[in-house]
């Protein structure tokens, strides 16, 4: 495995070997040690000293269930912190076959001209994307598929991306090659618009996959974490119901956000739910499917296509985070008005979470009615524009407030809180303060744990430990649905990694990953200005009762302030 | 009491999804005497027990007009 370096002013290539510091790293804790190590904390996000870094986990390469996923990460411009975001599809995979163990896109452009960049294993070269800057994502990714072939992976930016849109992710293709697979946080496509990069095409042709040191061992490790995966019972609700199956769950917890994050349970919640997803998509057959997997050889398959009533698609896939943000977030409960937004959303290259957050706080301020699915889709399409109303909604809910003159703004470090309510899950609420990514339920939801989510004293070590297995898990490349089969199999970490390098780890590693991933991200936004009062969740929410349990957010300071002392 | 059933727990018959029911207990009754009643087949260990919205343990006792979530492992979006 090499580190790729390409500078886009000078259209160079640089292939070194992995510095000794990097070796034990990939994904999200390699992307912290590179940012840590290169790029200027308190730099320009979208200048010249930031890096666009893609980086696959640890495990990636091996079509092991739920592993193949692709972290990129730069300093973020709506966070103003560090960033990473993954995603699942082709390009992890690719990426690994590649043998590149980072990709780090560095400089500002010389010019205006939007590229393609080809990296294939003879190298990497630019070719002008034409007529295809401009382009939606979905009619994007069709003419790259046209140029390129049906076997590369993409990476693209769609026009948030290109208008630098602070909520603008990283689309990749699915194994279907559906670009819909999105490192969608914390405006990463933003970033990769600023190196005037459209696309880049992974054509791992001709390679062979990352060597395993010890291939019986690794083949038995593999074995011992798919049996346990696919004999958890968390693999068949994710199967059947996909992410739509936790609605009904947020709703009973009285933390499904609601108009605008004013209520915690939903009138219409029956519409929306995973239930209802799965038995509508049944019934509609055609190109329906509550059951798809977004990676080749994932055996949970939590994704689905979701098609209207003449069977053809709508979106791919359609989750809980898009289904409460611009679902019951905007008192919008028609199934197919949330796909229609979620296909708007994805075709813009912006983040669901952030984009339904923004127009929940629009709805607020009254740029449209809670339920005006019509309204909210004209809203949407003004981002395509880049008129200034778009490119409000398109930088995100912390902006939208701030123009709009709104309090109740569900974000922390400028990020939107996504389909937990923080008042009703506290540990949630404590990772939204206090990770280093800012408000994320992937860096460590807490939902699933043996505790009273009301009671303010039980929340930090239950969000501390999910923290640190979520920067683990991130580490490694596997989805967070892999982590409850590693859970049931925990050796299953240590002898994949050792059969696969050659190491001695034990089976602390996950945790050992976990912890010093947060601590160099943590250290990256110090030096970038933050301090312990970035680490808390907005006012509003330590004060306005959430009904119907009437909660309000009131871990202490002080506890946050010390969950990372171990 | 009532009880209310997620994803897998719910049945779909002619009549539609059954998505909750009704119950009687004695006096005194737990989660868990509820859970005996029902006679699921899906692994008890595997549930989230929620009564009105706290997560509880299946020696809670449970009062006339609780509700009784039955959640099948399910970690989140």
């Amino acid at each position: 495995m090499l580190i790729w370096r390409i500078n886009v002013h000078e259209r160079s290539l640089e292939r070194t070997p992995v510095p000794d510091g990097w070796k034990t790293l990939g994904g999200r804790g390699l992307l912290a040690r590179i940012l840590l190590d290169e790029v200027p904390p308190t730099c320009d996000p979208l200048g010249p000293h930031n890096k666009l870094i893609f980086a696959p986990g640890l495990l990636v390469g091996h079509m092991l269930s739920s592993c193949d996923r692709i972290s990129v990460g730069g300093k973020s411009p709506l966070t103003g912190g560090i960033k990473e975001s993954n995603a699942g599809g082709s390009t992890g995979l690719q990426i690994a076959l590649l043998g590149i163990q980072a990709l780090i896109l560095e400089g500002a452009p010389a010019g205006d001209e939007w590229q393609i960049l080809v990296i294939d294993s003879s190298g990497a070269r630019f070719e002008p994307a034409g007529p295809i800057a401009g382009l939606g994502v979905y009619a994007a990714a069709r003419s790259l598929r046209e140029r390129y072939g049906d076997k590369v992976a993409i990476s693209l930016i769609g026009p948030g991306g290109e208008m630098q849109l602070r909520t603008a992710g990283i689309q990749n293709l699915d194994k279907d090659k559906v670009p819909s697979r999105i490192n969608a946080r914390g405006g990463l496509g933003a970033v990769m618009g600023s190196k005037r990069l459209k696309a880049i095409i992974f054509d791992a042709a001709g390679c062979d996959k990352p060597p395993i040191r010890d291939p019986e061992g690794f083949k038995a490790a593999q074995k011992a974490f798919t049996t346990a995966l696919m004999n958890h019972p968390q693999t068949a609700v994710y199967r059947d119901f996909g992410t739509a199956g936790v609605a009904r769950l947020c709703d009973t917890l009285g933390a499904i956000p609601v108009r605008n994050f004013s209520v915690g349970q939903y009138e219409d919640l029956e519409s929306i739910s995973g239930e209802h997803l799965r038995q509508t998509l049944l019934q509609r057959g055609g190109k329906a499917n509550p059951t798809h997997a977004c990676m080749a050889g994932c055996t949970i398959r939590c994704s689905n296509n979701y098609a209207g009533e003449n069977g053809e698609e709508i979106v791919s896939p359609l989750e809980y985070e898009t289904i409460s943000l611009m679902g019951s977030n905007l008192g919008i409960s028609d199934l197919d008005d949330v796909a229609r937004l979620n296909w708007l959303v994805n075709d813009l290259g912006i983040d669901s979470i952030d984009a339904g957050a923004a127009l929940g706080v629009a709805a607020e301020a009254g740029l449209l009615s809670f339920g005006d699915a019509q309204r909210a889709g004209e809203l949407l399409r003004e981002i395509y524009t880049g008129s200034p109303l778009g490119r409000m909604l398109g930088h995100g809910a912390a902006l939208t407030g701030q123009v709009l003159g709104v309090r109740r703004v569900p974000v922390v470090k400028g990020q939107a809180i996504s389909g937990y309510d923080p008042r009703a899950i506290k540990g949630t609420g404590v990772t939204y303060a206090t990770n280093p990514q800012g408000a994320d339920h992937t860096a460590g939801l807490t939902i699933r744990a043996k505790v009273d989510h009301l009671d303010p004293k039980a929340q930090i070590d239950v969000s501390r430990n999910a923290q640190i297995n979520m920067a683990g898990y991130d580490t490694l490349g596997a989805c967070v649905f892999a982590g409850f089969g590693f859970a049931a199999s925990p050796e299953s970490i240590r002898d994949l990694l050792n059969a696969r390098y050659g190491w001695s780890v034990d089976t602390g590693i996950l945790q050992q990953l976990g912890r010093a991933t947060l601590k160099l991200e943590r250290e990256f936004n110090r030096r970038a200005g933050f301090t312990a009062a970035d680490d808390r969740l907005p006012e509003w929410m330590t004060e306005e009762p959430l009904a119907p349990t009437q909660a309000v957010f009131d871990v202490a300071n002080e506890d946050l302030d010390g969950l990372y002392n171990w | 009491m009532h009880v209310h059933f997620h994803t897998l727990l719910q049945q779909v018959t002619p009549q539609g999804r059954r998505t909750h029911l009704d119950m009687h207990l004695p006096a005194g009754a737990t989660v868990g005497d509820a859970l005996a009643r029902l006679a699921l087949t899906y692994d008890p260990e595997a549930l989230a027990l929620v009564v009105n919205r706290r997560e509880v343990e299946p020696d809670h006792p449970l009062q006339d007009g609780d509700r009784l979530d039955l959640i099948p492992a399910i970690a989140g979006g």
